[in-house]
C-alpha cells in the first residue's frame, strides 16, 4: 500500500465511522456566547500594578515565615482557581497574576528560586524581564504552560490525583464548584465518625476481590487503593463508596469495589458469572496498556453473563484465577496475531442513567424531577418512528442517554440491534426532556428522517 | 484556504471562517482521540474558544491549521489528563456511534480506523495527523512540540503496529 492509497484509506475510514459527527450550525454562536460570557475575554483587565519594591518586600518577608499554618498550604491551588476565574488558561495571565500566585506559593511555604525572584522584585527590571522570570519560576515547577492550571498544580503538590486522599478530594473538587469550575455530577464527601475509615474500606475491597477471584494475598496486597466517598449531586442517592485497585503493573487487572456507607458490597460490584469450558493458552500479543475496565456484575438482556472487553484483563483472569473457567461466547475482535477474543463486549449503554454515572461510565447526565422518564422519551421515539412506518423497530433495542445541551434538557434515544453480541444502533430519535416533542431523527441509511 | 490577517477581517468573521473550514475534520479528530462524542463537541468547541481569545496572538509563525490542531491536541490531552476520565471505559464509544452499513469495499478501511483506535495515544497522534489532517512530518512536529525525526520515528512505529494489527502483508512501509 502507497501512502496515498493509505491516505485515502484513512480518510474513508474515518470519515465513514463519524459520519453522524457533522457541523454544529450554531457553533460560531456558541463560540462567541462563551467567549463574551467568560470572564476577561472582551479585554484584559488593567489591575493597578503594585510596585517592584513592595512586591519584593512581600515576598521576602514571606520567605523568612517558617511555621506555615495547614490552612495555607491550599492557599495557592485555590489562587490558581481564582484567577482562572477570572483570567481562564495561564496564557492569558498577566504578570500580576503571576505574582499573586508566586505569592501564594510562598506563603504554603513554596521554596522558590531566589535569583528570579530578585528579578521580580528589583526595580529597575522592565515589566518583560519580570513577567519572564514569574514564568519561568511556574515553568520550572509545573511544567509546560500550555498545561499550567489548578488542577496541574494541585497534581504536581499532592502528586497523582487517583491518591488523594479524601479530605484533598473534598477541599479540592468542592471549591472548585464553589467557584463555578467544576459542574460535575459526582459530589465528594468525608466521612463522618462513625463511618468506616478508608483503609477498612480498603481492606474490605481487596478481602473482596481475593475471595471473588481467588487471587493470592501478595497479589492482592501489591494493589494500590483510590477510594472516593460520594454521592450524585442533586439527588438522594446515598452516599456510597468507590475504591479502584490499581497500579500494579500496565498489564495487571484492575478493580472497582462499590460499598455501601456500612462497608456492604454492592451486588453490582461483587462477581464474575463465567460459564464453563475454555481455556487460554497464550499471553495476548498486545503492547498496549490495558484499558480501565471495571469488574462488574450486570444482569444484560437478562442473560446475567459477564462481558470483557479487553484480552489482557481476560488473560489476567483466565491465568490468576484457577477457580475461574469460561468459554468462546464470541469472537468479537478476533485480529490477526491476538488471541481471540473470549467474550462479548460490557454492554454499558444497556445500563441505566443512574448506573452509568454511578459507576463510572459518565455517559450522559441523571435527568432532573421535572423532566419526562426515560422509559417514556423511549415510548415517544417508538410511537413517532412508527408513525412513519418504520415497523422494523419493534425487533430492535432502544437506549437512551440524557444530557443538557444549551440548557435543553434532551434525551436522545436509541435503537440497535445486536451484532455479535455487539451494540449497533441503527436510528436515533431526540425528544425534548421537557415537553416530550421529537427534535430531530438520524437514519444514517436514508440521510436523516426529519 | 488560509486567513489573512488584516482589518478587512473581524474576529467573529475570522472565527466563522474557521468553524467553516475545520469543524468537521476538527471534531472527528478529537472524537478518534478521546473516543467520546460528547467530549469530542466539547473538545472542538474549546478549540475554537481558545482560538477566538487568541486570535490577537497569533503571529502566523505556523499555518493556521497547524495552529488550531495544536491547541485541539493540547485540548483533548487535557480531557484525557482530567479526573474522571480515566474512570471511563471507551473500548465500546464508536459503536454507539450510528454507523451506515458495511459495505465490502469499505470494510479494510473501517478495520483500519478500528486498529487505529486501539494504537497507544502518541501513536494515534501522529497517524491522525499526517494521513488524517494530511500534515507533513515538519508540522505535526510543530503540533506536538517535538523534533520532526521523533515524528518520523513514530509513524513508522505506528504503522508497524497497524501492519500487525490488520496482518496485512502489503501495508503501508513508512
Amino acid at each position: 500500500m502507497n501512502h496515498e492509497k493509505m491516505r485515502e484509506h484513512v480518510h474513508t475510514g474515518i470519515d465513514r465511522q463519524c459520519a453522524s459527527l457533522t457541523s454544529d450550525p450554531y457553533r460560531v454562536q456558541r463560540v462567541l456566547n462563551m467567549a463574551h460570557e467568560a470572564p476577561g475575554t472582551g479585554g484584559f483587565i488593567v489591575k493597578k500594578k503594585m510596585s517592584a519594591g513592595l512586591i519584593f518586600a512581600i515576598v521576602m518577608m514571606l520567605l523568612t515565615v517558617t511555621a506555615v499554618a495547614a490552612v495555607l498550604l491550599n492557599l495557592h491551588i485555590e489562587k490558581a482557581m481564582d484567577i482562572a476565574v477570572d483570567k481562564g488558561e495561564f496564557t492569558e495571565w498577566e504578570l500580576d497574576d503571576k505574582i499573586a500566585l508566586i505569592n501564594a506559593m510562598t506563603e504554603a511555604g513554596i521554596p522558590l528560586p531566589q535569583d528570579k525572584l530578585s528579578v521580580i522584585g528589583d526595580a529597575d527590571s522592565s515589566d518583560e524581564e519580570r513577567d519572564r522570570a514569574a514564568t519561568e519560576i511556574l515553568v520550572d515547577i509545573y511544567g509546560n504552560e500550555e498545561h499550567i492550571s489548578h488542577f496541574t498544580i494541585a497534581s504536581h503538590d499532592w502528586g497523582d490525583p487517583f491518591q488523594w486522599t479524601l479530605e484533598q478530594q473534598v477541599w479540592f473538587w468542592e471549591t472548585l464548584r464553589e467557584k463555578g469550575l467544576y459542574t460535575g455530577k459526582i459530589k465528594y464527601l468525608l466521612p463522618g465518625e462513625n463511618d468506616l475509615t478508608r483503609d477498612q474500606v480498603v481492606r474490605i475491597a481487596k478481602k473482596t476481590i481475593q475471595d471473588a477471584y481467588d487471587l493470592p494475598e501478595e497479589i492482592v496486597q501489591a494493589y494500590d487503593a483510590d477510594v472516593t466517598f460520594f454521592t450524585i449531586e442533586g439527588t438522594d442517592v446515598a452516599p456510597r463508596w468507590r475504591v479502584y485497585l490499581g497500579y500494579v503493573n500496565a498489564e495487571a487487572a484492575e478493580y472497582t469495589v462499590l460499598l455501601t456507607r456500612d462497608g456492604q458490597v454492592t451486588e453490582d460490584a461483587s462477581l464474575y458469572i463465567f460459564k464453563p469450558g475454555v481455556s487460554v493458552t497464550s499471553a495476548p500479543q498486545n503492547d498496549q496498556p490495558s484499558t480501565v475496565l471495571k469488574p462488574y456484575e450486570k444482569r444484560l438482556l437478562a442473560t446475567e453473563e459477564l462481558y470483557l472487553s479487553h484480552r489482557n484483563m481476560q488473560y489476567h483472569f483466565l491465568s490468576n484465577c484457577p477457580s475461574v473457567e469460561a468459554e468462546v461466547l464470541s469472537a468479537t475482535d478476533n485480529i490477526d496475531g491476538y488471541e481471540p477474543c473470549p467474550y462479548c463486549v460490557l454492554q454499558t449503554q444497556l445500563w441505566s442513567v443512574e448506573d452509568k454515572i454511578i459507576y463510572g461510565v459518565m455517559y450522559g447526565e441523571l435527568p432532573t424531577e421535572a423532566v419526562i422518564s426515560a422509559s417514556q422519551a423511549e415510548q415517544i421515539a417508538i410511537d413517532y418512528l412508527l408513525s412513519y412506518g418504520m415497523d422494523d423497530i419493534i425487533n430492535l433495542i432502544p437506549y437512551s442517554r440524557y444530557l443538557t445541551i444549551d440548557n435543553q434538557c434532551q434525551y436522545t434515544v436509541f435503537f440497535a440491534r445486536l451484532d455479535n453480541g455487539q451494540i449497533a444502533p441503527i436510528y436515533s430519535v431526540i425528544v425534548d426532556a421537557k415537553t416530550g416533542k421529537v427534535l430531530s431523527t438520524f437514519d444514517p441509511t436514508a440521510n436523516g428522517l426529519g | 484556504m488560509e486567513l489573512v490577517k488584516g482589518p478587512t477581517y473581524s474576529h467573529e468573521e475570522m472565527l466563522a471562517h474557521m468553524v467553516a473550514e475545520y469543524e468537521v475534520i476538527l471534531l472527528r479528530t478529537c472524537y478518534m482521540y478521546l473516543h467520546d462524542k460528547a467530549l469530542a463537541e466539547d473538545a472542538t468547541q474549546e478549540t475554537f474558544l481558545k482560538a477566538y481569545k487568541a486570535l490577537d496572538s497569533f503571529r502566523g509563525e505556523s499555518s493556521e491549521k497547524t495552529w488550531l490542531m495544536r491547541i485541539a491536541m493540547n485540548t483533548c490531552r487535557d480531557m484525557k489528563r482530567s479526573a474522571w476520565f480515566r474512570y471511563m471505559d471507551r473500548s465500546v464509544e464508536i459503536e454507539r456511534l450510528p454507523l451506515p452499513a458495511k459495505v465490502f469495499e469499505f470494510m479494510e478501511a473501517d478495520d483500519l480506523t478500528q486498529a487505529i483506535l486501539k494504537l497507544p495515544t502518541k501513536h494515534k497522534e501522529v497517524i491522525l495527523l499526517h494521513f488524517y489532517q494530511d500534515m507533513t512530518m515538519r508540522e505535526i512536529a510543530s503540533v506536538l512540540d517535538i523534533s520532526a525525526s521523533t515524528v518520523q520515528k513514530r509513524v513508522k512505529a505506528a504503522c508497524s503496529k497497524l501492519k500487525k494489527m490488520l496482518g496485512k502483508e502489503d501495508f503501508y512501509e513508512s
